[in-house]
C-alpha cells in the first residue's frame, strides 16, 4: 500500500501514513473500525470487552461529580483529539476530560487539542510497553496526567507531565494533586464490580 | 538503589581529580577516574557508575534489606537443588570493554557452569537477573532507566521491587515478553531463566 491508497482491510496492521490519507480513511463510509494515528502509524483500537468498558465507566462515575461541581470540563469515552498543527497524531483515549476554556464544545471532527486527563485500559492483546509509549506521547502533546489501568492486576499506572510516575494498587488512594486539588480516588473503587 | 538528586558544581572537579565529598551528587566522569575513586581509602560509600555518572547507593533501610533477604532466600532454596548460578547482594558488575557502567544491583544472579566466583574486583559481565529495591528517595522513572541499561548490557531479567505498593515490575530482555506488573495476588514465573521456579509475590513482602 502507498500513501493515499490505504484500504480498510489493511489497517489491522500498523501502517505508516499521512494525516491527509488517514482523515480520508476515517471519513469513508466503510471505515467502521476505531482507528488512531499514533506517531504517524495507523493503529486500530480493540473492541472493548465488558470489563474494559466497566472500568472506563467506573472512572467516569468517580470523577464526573467532582468536575461538575468544581472544574467545568468536557468529558467522555473515545473522544477524538488532534492538535491542529500535529500531522502525526489523532488519538482516541478510552476516557478523557478536557477543562473548559474559551473553546466551545466541538460539534464536528476532532477536538483541536489534547485532553488534560487520559485513561487507557489494557485490553488482552495490549502490551504494557506499548501503552507506556502512548502515555509518553500524550504527555509530550500536552496532556497533564495519563492513567493506564491494568484490569488483571487491578493496578493503575500513573504518568504526570512533570515526568513523575507511580504504581497504585487496590490498597492505595490516588491524589490528583494540582490537576484536581482536593480530589482523591480509592483505587479499589475502580475495580470493584 | 538511590539516585542522588543534585547537580555537582563542575568547578569542583575535573576528570581524574574527582573528590569524595562531591560524589554524593551525580557527576560525569571516566571509568579510569571512577576506578581510582572506589579504590581510594577514603571512599567509604557504595558508588556506581551509571551511564557515565557517579551515583551513590543509599544505605539500605530495614525494609529494603528484608526484601532483598527474602528474594535471596527463595531463589537460594531453588539454587540448592539446582546449582546453576552464583547469587548474592551488592555484587559489582563491569563489562571490561564498556567504559560507562559499573553497577551494583541490590541483589543479582549469574548463571554459571563452573561455579567459580570472582575473587577480586568486579564480575566482568552483567548479571543474568538483577533486582533493585526502591528507596524512599528513588523515582520509578530513574529506576526504569537503570533497568534499561542492564538489559542493554546483557541482563536477561530485571526486577524493580516497590515496597510501598508491594509490587514487582519486571523487564525481560526478550522483546516478546512484555513488561510485567505483579501484585501480592500474583505469582512470578522465571520461565527459562530458572526453569520450574516460581515466587508468590506476597511472600517477598510478608515480614
Amino acid at each position: 500500500m502507498s500513501e493515499g491508497t490505504i484500504t480498510t482491510d489493511a489497517v489491522v496492521e500498523r501502517t505508516k501514513t499521512t494525516m491527509e490519507a488517514f482523515e480520508r480513511l476515517i471519513a469513508s463510509p466503510e471505515a467502521e473500525r476505531r482507528l488512531e494515528l499514533i506517531d504517524g502509524e495507523i493503529a486500530e483500537k480493540a473492541m472493548p470487552i465488558q470489563e474494559h468498558a466497566q472500568i472506563a465507566d467506573e472512572v467516569s462515575g468517580l470523577i464526573r461529580p467532582f468536575l461538575k461541581v468544581h472544574h467545568p470540563a468536557y468529558m467522555g469515552a473515545e473522544i477524538r483529539y488532534k492538535r491542529l498543527e500535529d500531522q502525526r497524531n489523532s488519538l482516541l483515549p478510552d476516557w478523557s476530560f478536557q477543562f473548559k476554556t474559551d473553546q466551545s464544545i466541538v460539534t464536528r471532527g476532532a477536538v483541536p487539542a489534547m485532553p488534560d486527563f487520559v485513561l487507557e485500559v489494557q485490553s488482552p492483546d495490549d502490551s504494557i510497553a506499548d501503552m507506556r509509549k502512548k502515555a509518553g506521547l500524550y504527555l509530550t502533546l500536552g496532556t497533564r496526567l495519563v492513567w493506564l489501568a491494568l484490569p488483571r492486576r487491578k493496578v493503575i499506572l500513573s504518568y504526570w507531565a512533570d515526568g513523575s510516575e507511580d504504581v497504585h494498587t487496590v490498597e492505595d488512594t490516588f491524589d490528583f494533586r494540582d490537576l484536581l486539588p482536593g480530589f482523591t480516588i480509592a483505587v479499589r473503587d475502580i475495580f470493584a464490580f | 538503589m538511590k539516585w542522588a538528586q543534585h547537580t555537582a558544581p563542575t568547578s569542583k572537579m575535573s576528570e581524574g581529580t574527582i573528590m569524595t565529598d562531591a560524589v554524593v551528587e551525580r557527576t560525569k566522569t571516566t571509568m579510569e577516574a571512577f576506578e581510582r575513586l572506589i579504590e581510594s581509602p577514603e571512599a567509604e560509600s557504595r558508588l556506581e557508575l551509571i551511564d557515565g555518572e557517579v551515583v551513590e547507593k543509599a544505605m539500605a533501610t530495614q525494609e529494603h534489606a528484608a526484601i532483598v533477604h527474602k528474594i535471596g532466600l527463595y531463589v537460594g532454596i531453588y539454587l540448592l537443588t539446582h546449582p546453576i548460578a552464583l547469587a548474592g547482594p551488592e555484587t559489582r558488575y563491569r563489562i571490561p570493554d564498556e567504559p560507562r557502567n559499573s553497577l551494583i544491583p541490590d541483589w543479582s544472579l549469574v548463571l554459571t557452569e563452573d561455579a567459580m566466583p570472582v575473587t577480586r574486583g568486579a564480575v566482568p559481565r552483567m548479571p543474568d537477573f538483577a533486582v533493585e529495591v526502591m528507596s524512599p528517595d528513588d523515582s520509578i522513572a530513574r529506576m526504569r532507566e537503570k533497568a534499561a541499561i542492564y538489559l542493554r548490557l546483557g541482563t536477561r531479567l530485571v526486577w524493580l521491587a516497590l515496597p510501598r505498593q508491594k509490587v514487582i515490575l519486571s523487564f525481560w530482555a526478550d522483546k516478546d515478553r512484555d513488561e510485567g506488573v505483579y501484585t501480592v495476588e500474583d505469582t512470578f514465573d522465571f520461565l527459562d531463566l530458572l526453569p520450574g521456579f516460581t515466587i508468590a509475590i506476597r511472600d517477598i513482602f510478608t515480614f
